[in-house]
């Protein structure tokens, strides 16, 4: 079965298409990569373990910049209810 | 056999009988039609067009005609059908013209999904092709019409069709499509066009048409890969401002312009990816045609 959301990067951005809804956002690309693991299950301290890991930011800017765009995906459809 | 091969009364009598049958672009056109100014029009917008015999398969049937009764006498009407359905209320006759342009506009943008397909000019010269969206008001056909006097091929004026088979630019050079202070513009830029008959009063304002050069309809190529897209916003008085666009913006630009987006859905966005992923994008703002022109030379000609 074909993911729900479609990406296409272009250096720090990134456009993203919505199958079910046909809406299409842009995004900075790290806020993308961020929605990418998330529809990819790696969701929690995983997402902040690997932000921390892969980008050099600190554990308290993981956790906020992870759960404020979980709340802003929530709002436009683009992930489901479950973050842990 | 061109449009331009028809005697007066043998248009007519194809016209008001089994339908003027022609070729736009990429697509077969049947029209039927007994009001004098849709004739005219033809006669004088579409004479390089090529006439398909009887047997040829028809993309589009379409009919317009006068609207019978009272209305014939009194504020007459005119009505445009496609397949013998009618999706606009009846215009008054002066705009039949205007009707008829409308009506195949909606044909192609409503069944054509073959190709997505964007509201935009689209010119071709020495190989380079430039897309052209535009919002109304941002002087897209105005610039359309003064590059197609300066050496570049006229693609489309109204809607760039980008085919889903082979990712080109395919080409349907129909008449140009010039409203209100436009039409003065062009016609004290360049004396070459044919013009239509003036349509006043529409609900875009007055209308002309001016006619698709020879070259742009029957010459090859008739599909393209285009290498630029650009952004027009006529501005009076600003400065000429030519900016590169991110891709990600130039896609979000560019599906905000195309009609069937939504109907193609993943295709769609993958053929918006395909497609910007192989362009130059800018947003090109100018104050006047001249401006325009300087600037459209400048983006094509090296970097900006």
């Amino acid at each position: 079965m074909p993911s729900l959301l479609a990406f296409q990067f272009w250096d720090d951005e990134c456009v993203v298409y919505n199958r079910l809804s046909g809406d299409t956002h842009l995004l900075p690309a790290l806020h993308a990569e961020i929605l990418q693991l998330i529809t990819e299950g790696i969701r929690g301290d995983n997402l902040i373990a690997r932000l921390i890991a892969e980008h050099a930011i600190s554990h308290d800017e993981a956790t906020e910049l992870t759960s404020s765009l979980y709340k802003s995906y929530k709002s436009l459809g683009l992930v489901d209810s479950s973050w842990n | 056999m061109l449009i331009s091969d028809l005697d007066c009364n043998t248009l007519k009598t194809h016209l008001s009988g089994q339908g003027l049958r022609f070729r736009t672009g990429p697509f077969s056109v049947s029209l039927r039609a007994t009001i004098p100014a849709i004739a005219r029009h033809i006669a004088k917008l579409y004479p390089h067009s090529e006439t398909l015999d009887n047997d040829a398969f028809i993309d589009f049937h379409i009919t317009t005609h006068q609207v019978a009764g009272l209305r014939r006498w009194l504020k007459p009407q005119v009505v445009f059908s496609f397949d013998g359905y009618k999706p606009f209320k009846p215009l008054p006759l002066a705009q039949a013209a205007a009707a008829f342009e409308w009506g195949l506009n909606w044909c192609i943008a409503s069944s054509s999904h073959q190709y997505l397909i964007i509201h935009s000019a689209v010119v071709e010269k020495d190989g380079q092709a430039v897309i052209l969206p535009g919002s109304p008001g941002s002087g897209k056909s105005t610039l359309c019409a003064a590059l197609i006097h300066r050496g570049w091929r006229l693609f489309s004026d109204e809607m760039a069709l980008l085919s889903a088979a082979d990712g080109m630019i395919h080409s349907v050079p129909r008449p140009v499509s010039l409203k209100n202070q436009s039409i003065e513009i062009i016609k004290a830029f360049t004396q070459e066009p044919v013009w239509g008959e003036r349509i006043e009063g529409t609900t875009k304002g007055d209308i002309e048409h001016m006619c698709a050069p020879d070259s742009s309809v029957r010459q090859p190529p008739t599909a393209i890969h285009a290498k630029y897209l650009v952004f027009p916003h006529y501005q009076s008085g600003c400065l000429t401002e030519i900016t590169p666009l991110s891709k990600g913006r130039a896609s979000m630009n560019l599906i905000e312009n195309a009609f069937n987006f939504n109907i193609l859905g993943h295709q769609g966005f993958e053929m918006v990816s395909d497609l910007v992923d192989s362009l130059e994008c800018y947003d090109f703002t100018y104050p006047d045609l001249k401006q325009a022109l300087d600037g459209i030379e400048q983006i094509t000609s090296a970097k900006p």
